[in-house]
């Protein structure tokens, strides 16, 4: 965790408003037992994903298997905590390259006078984008040859992260920039540079340590688009295959067997929902105890 | 006010002149074959006289001038000869003509786009009507039980993936209920009473999902607006001057608290729009965004290309449509 004091903090302290926070508290709780389990679930669990086993089909709940069986006999949990891996790995590395673009972007546009007005239309460009066609788009046409390339799971992942990434920075950078904008009016600011400060050092000493806390807030929001992205994705049949199911995918392949096992579909489903919740929640936690006069409509 | 809106629009040209080469890179640069889904007996010599009347031969430039002339020049003036019934030019110029089909991209889309816009329509329409009460109540009676409740249904609607809550709810009405028809009938024409009410009984689930999410999003931007004018000192001026609460909260605070978010609703249209490629999917409607996933699948490129450059135009016009209204509505921003 980032130290206490670099947080901008307000009076009262960053801590007790956040505790205060029901809501966030509960989601990042509940977001960290999400990850720890399908960090080290996997090794616990008896069963093994996509292990088949003919006697024990279509099952409903039971001990032995918690979320039932599908049509081969397949354990459902085993099968949601491989996925659940795949799925917030994606998240995570396309929210952390998201983050790194918009932030870069944001402190570039910020600081530099001359780089703002190129940049903010660079930006301007990429908001006009049609996000989901495009990303359907370049996974159909570019999935085959990434997959010869890197292999059926590296490729995929690769392109997913990538595209992610490349179509969701733009609101991270349009804070950054609007807050290195307000910082560089302080008087602290003028007096480093008064001082003598080069532009880097006043980027690492000054500057990025007042933005963590809006780059913090970006990336728990990151979090839960990139994974409802991929999800989306992965329902559509264009995301991951068949053999490396995430979430979305095990979902997708739910649905067919919706009057057999709606199990099938809703566990999965009720994993993205929960995680983006929780994300969601701990986003707003923290953007409320951040920004003391606390409004959602900011942007 | 009018040499802003000719500025905007001027800077809207070149904006939409780069998403669509960019979009055109993008297509041609990837390895893809038209003649892929093709019978294997095709042998290879017909295979790359096919590419060649599809005209990929060409050189890149020729090609998007090409499909630019198609596109901005022959579609409007086609579109205006069966508008007016006269003609203009020359009746047999080239149209972007799909690969699968062979028929005109532009009739392909008007004859899926109705589905869309009713499903689309109805239920943002219907989601902007929820929103503004539970926005509006919310915000006046702040930290109240329904202020409570209605934020965290706001964000378990802004949260819960369209396509889960598609599911859900046809597992349950569907499925085990059997009130609904999980699978959209897209043959079925409304002749009288009776098939009306089938069309209304389809219709309930997609618009129902649809309109919780908009309400959802519009509903928060709604609460915060009103939060910021609640505490302005106009509000204690009309108060004390005697006018009744109702009054009060509507005629002064929620009309000016509206202008921020019409702007999001119309900033929210586009995306509404590329959001019904997934509720088309759950529902198997046959609007436009299951138009594109299976031109999509079937390798179809001048109709992807068609409707990725549409859903560019309509953000593009809708950015600018949210800036103009923003300033007709609000006397104190002047552009000039």
């Amino acid at each position: 965790m980032t130290d206490l004091s670099v947080l901008s903090a307000p009076p009262k302290g960053f801590w007790w408003r956040f505790l205060r926070h029901k809501g966030a508290v509960f989601g990042g709780g509940l977001l960290v037992l999400i990850l720890l389990a399908v960090l080290i679930g996997p090794f616990l669990w008896p069963h093994e994903a996509g292990q088949i086993n003919v006697t024990a089909r279509n099952l409903g709940p039971s001990l032995l298997h918690p979320m039932g069986t599908d049509h081969l006999g397949r354990d459902l949990f085993a099968a949601v905590l491989q996925g659940g891996r795949v799925t917030i790995l994606v998240g995570v590395v396309a929210m952390a390259l998201s983050v790194l673009i918009g932030a870069t972007v944001g402190i570039l546009a910020g600081m530099i006078r001359w780089l703002d007005a190129p940049l903010m239309r660079l930006t301007d460009l990429f908001l006009a984008l049609p996000v989901l066609p495009l990303l359907l788009v370049t996974i159909m046409l570019w999935r085959d040859s990434l997959r010869s390339q890197f292999g059926a799971e590296a490729g995929i992942f690769l392109l997913i992260v990538a595209m992610i990434a490349l179509t969701s920075w733009m609101q991270t950078a349009r804070i950054l920039r609007a807050e290195v904008l307000a910082l560089k009016k302080r008087e602290f600011v003028t007096a480093a540079t008064a001082l003598g400060l080069r532009p880097w050092g006043l980027i690492r000493r000054h500057i990025l340590p007042n933005v963590m806390g809006v780059i913090i807030v970006s990336a728990t929001l990151g979090l839960a688009n990139a994974i409802i992205t991929e999800s989306a994705l992965s329902f559509l049949g264009l995301g991951f295959p068949p053999d490396h199911p995430t979430w979305g995918r095990l979902l997708f392949d739910g649905t067919e067997y919706l009057t057999l096992t709606p199990a099938r579909a809703i566990w999965p489903g009720l994993m993205i929902t929960l995680t983006i919740l929780c994300a969601n929640y701990l986003g707003d936690g923290l953007r409320d105890a951040l920004d003391p006069r606390g409004s959602i409509g900011h942007k | 006010m009018l040499t802003y809106c000719l500025r905007r629009l001027a800077f809207s040209v070149p904006v939409l002149i780069f998403i669509s080469f960019a979009i055109f890179l993008l297509m041609d640069m990837a390895p893809n074959d038209p003649t892929a889904n093709l019978p294997m007996s095709i042998p290879a010599e017909t295979r790359a006289q096919l590419r060649e009347a599809l005209g990929m031969g060409d050189p890149l430039v020729a090609r998007y001038l090409l499909w630019c002339k198609q596109f901005f020049i022959h579609e409007p003036l086609n579109w205006l000869t069966d508008l007016t019934g006269l003609s203009f030019g020359d009746p047999d110029r080239l149209r972007v003509l799909s690969w699968a089909s062979r028929a005109p991209v532009v009739e392909l889309i008007a004859e899926r786009l109705p589905q869309t816009l009713w499903v689309v329509g109805l239920s943002y329409l219907l989601g902007i009507l929820i929103a503004l009460p539970v926005g509006i109540y919310s915000a006046y009676r702040q930290h109240g039980w329904f202020d409570h409740l209605g934020s965290f249904i706001s964000m378990i609607g802004y949260s819960v993936p369209s396509f889960f809550l598609g599911v859900v709810v046809i597992v349950i009405f569907a499925v085990k209920l059997n009130w609904f028809p999980s699978v959209y009938d897209t043959t079925l024409t409304v002749t009288g009473w009776d098939s009306l009410m089938d069309q209304l009984r389809q219709m309930i689930m997609p618009v129902t999902i649809l309109a919780l999410y908009n309400a959802a999003q519009i509903s928060r931007f709604m609460r915060a607006s009103m939060l910021e004018n609640l505490h302005h000192d106009y509000v204690r001026t009309a108060r004390a001057k005697g006018a009744s609460e109702p009054r009060v909260v509507l005629a002064h605070v929620a009309r000016n608290s509206l202008l921020p978010v019409v702007t999001v609703i119309a900033l929210g249209v586009p995306q509404v729009l590329a959001g019904a490629i997934i509720t088309e999917q759950i529902f198997k409607i046959n609007g436009i965004g299951e138009l594109l996933i299976s031109s999509i699948q079937s390798g179809d490129l001048p109709v992807v290309q068609t409707l990725t450059f549409l859903f560019a135009v309509l953000i593009v016009l809708f950015n600018l449509l949210a800036d103009i209204a923003y300033g007709l509505l609000d006397p104190r921003i002047s552009y000039d």
